[in-house]
């Protein structure tokens, strides 16, 4: 079949690999409809994250058509339709079981490589590092997916496959960093970074009852698309955030702030010129412009909610953090858990994500896909690639 | 994860490990431990199962540097239910010996069982035994960490995570 594959530091290839087979009784073969790129996805392409390996095929961020059953599946057939979560969960462990299904105890084959950095290991992830499991992704024409009755959610009718595509990472991720904010009437939600998970954060916290939503980007074109969601919309190369954010929420600061920008983010000022020195001489992984500035813009007593990727940071103030009294909630995407809830909203009409879908092209063009992407070229929001 | 050398010589040591294991009856985990079908699943990254059954299991273990080693791991103690201890040799005349206890004991409520695996090892023989065993020395970890953790995906979720077969453009040359 054909693959989008790593090969190095911002090398990639579309080549032809093996077909991915069925190898335990609970997976199925998926023939991939679409496949997206991801922001995450960035940081081992740019050689941020370690543990790829040459050859590796990426991609978590997909939907398609069960073509091949294993022996112990029971809620799926060929030809189902299905929506896959990024991340791999059993759903008979401690923390699936507590619906924390990407901390996974039992689907991450390369959870040494973790436990001497997080202490514990998390779930496996398609397409990703090997820290992260080494499976294969989704950027493929097939691709096996493992415990496919917890994972796989079928499509309705009605529901395109454009439609489903998102509720693979972007909305799911984007709406659990809203429900971590627990949101009350009144509340202001501000939202760092314009990409598909933040601007699923915002449709996600208007949908919990957020009364406004603040979103803060640089992109003109990313901007637009929050405003068209109803969020008020601030230009951090124009503005003071942290002041501007005081002023539009009188004087309190929002009630809570969503980081959904990750360890690439772009700033101004001294502190954003110290970490890309740092990061390019591997003093740390990150460059924390935008979680340091929410944790200075919310209001006492808010909620910090996290949900950009971040590998090892220096200077992240604590101590901020904690005479503001602030709680903090991050993770990465419990899929499974908002799922189904975000497919009755899709299928209500009360969500819609197929415009995050800005640029589609077959795998073939994957690799200028990603181009754009990173670019941020001709608006490129998400460029979603047909395998065929 | 608890590992200390426990005396003067290199190449000594014992570490213990434990997990817990939610779905399955806590005596039932200690005859699963036994189970030689179990145990080729459990180990198959790491060793070839030769032959035998619960009360002596032969195996090729691979080694770093492509080295393979022949075992056999006899059952020396099992109180049914609670624990099962095995002592493990080289058939080969080789020194190196390790014995294993496995054991489970209660979790707090919801917690499961807690799987302990606690693991003695020797390899006398100087200094070259103390550089074998930093070639062998993934093994302690091996058998504690990454069996143990095997041990458990295949109790609770029914199978082993694997990236048997795993696409990738690594076959195109």
């Amino acid at each position: 079949m054909r693959a989008l594959c790593w090969n190095g530091v911002n090398d990639l290839r579309v080549e032809t690999v093996p077909d991915p087979v069925l190898v335990n009784p609970r997976d199925v073969i998926l023939k991939v409809n679409l496949t997206t790129t991801c922001g995450s996805d960035l940081h081992f392409i740019d050689g941020y994250l370690p543990t790829m390996r040459e050859g590796d095929v990426i991609g978590h961020e997909f939907m398609g058509e069960v073509v091949e059953i294993g022996a112990e599946v029971r809620r799926l057939r060929p030809g189902t339709r299905v929506v896959v979560p990024s991340f791999i969960s059993c759903g008979r462990c401690w923390h699936c079981d507590h619906q924390e299904f990407s901390l996974c105890d039992n689907t991450n084959p390369h959870a040494e490589i973790q436990e001497p950095m997080l202490g514990y290991p998390t779930a496996g992830i398609y397409g990703y590092t090997h820290a992260f499991g080494g499976y294969a992704g989704s950027h493929a024409q097939y691709v096996r997916v493992p415990h496919a009755d917890v994972g796989c959610l079928e499509v309705p009718d009605g529901v395109s496959d454009m439609d489903a595509l998102f509720l693979s990472d972007a909305a799911p991720t984007g709406f659990m960093g809203a429900d971590y904010c627990d949101i009350q009437g009144g509340d202001i939600v501000a939202v760092w970074g314009c990409g598909g998970v933040g601007l699923m954060a915002m449709a996600g916290a208007f949908l919990l009852g957020a009364e406004r939503v603040i979103a803060i980007d640089r992109f003109p074109e990313r901007l637009a698309l929050a405003r068209g969601l109803g969020a008020e919309t601030l230009d951090y190369t124009e503005v003071d955030v942290v002041d501007a954010l005081r002023e539009l929420t009188g004087g309190r600061g929002p009630d809570a702030c969503i980081d959904a920008v990750g360890m690439e983010a772009h700033g101004t000022g001294a502190q954003y010129a110290v970490d890309r020195a740092k990061q390019a001489l591997h003093l740390h992984t990150d460059r924390g412009e935008a979680l340091r500035q929410a944790i200075r813009a919310c209001r006492k007593g808010g909620v910090l909610s996290i949900l950009g990727v971040y590998g090892l940071m220096d200077k992240f103030p604590i101590g901020v953090v904690m005479n503001k009294g602030l709680t903090v909630r991050a993770s990465q995407v419990h899929g499974p858990r908002y799922l189904p809830r975000l497919m009755a909203y899709a299928q209500a009409g009360r969500l819609s994500t197929s415009f995050l879908a800005t640029h589609v092209m077959p795998l073939e063009e994957a690799v200028r896909g990603y181009e754009m992407f990173k670019k941020k070229e001709d608006g490129c929001v998400r460029a979603v690639f047909r395998p065929g | 994860m608890h590992e200390e050398n426990t005396g003067p010589d290199h190449g000594q040591g014992r570490l213990r490990r434990t997990l817990s294991v939610r779905g399955v009856e806590s005596g039932a985990l200690v005859e699963a431990w036994r189970n030689p079908e179990v145990q080729r699943q459990v180990m198959a990254e790491f060793a070839d199962w030769l032959g035998g059954d619960a009360g002596s299991m032969r195996w090729r273990l691979h080694l770093p540097m492509d080295r393979e080693l022949e075992v056999e791991s006899r059952e020396v103690g099992h109180e049914p239910g609670r624990r099962v201890r095995h002592a493990t040799r080289s058939t080969n005349a080789h020194p190196a010996s390790m014995e294993c206890e496995f054991f489970v004991q209660p979790a707090p409520a919801g917690r499961g069982t807690e799987a302990v695996l606690a693991v003695e090892y020797a390899m006398p023989g100087g200094v070259a035994a103390d550089m074998a065993l930093k070639l062998f020395g993934a093994v302690p970890d091996v058998l504690a960490g990454r069996v143990l953790r095997r041990f458990k995906a295949l109790m609770e979720a029914g199978e082993i995570p694997t990236l048997a077969r795993n696409p990738s453009a690594r076959d195109r040359d």
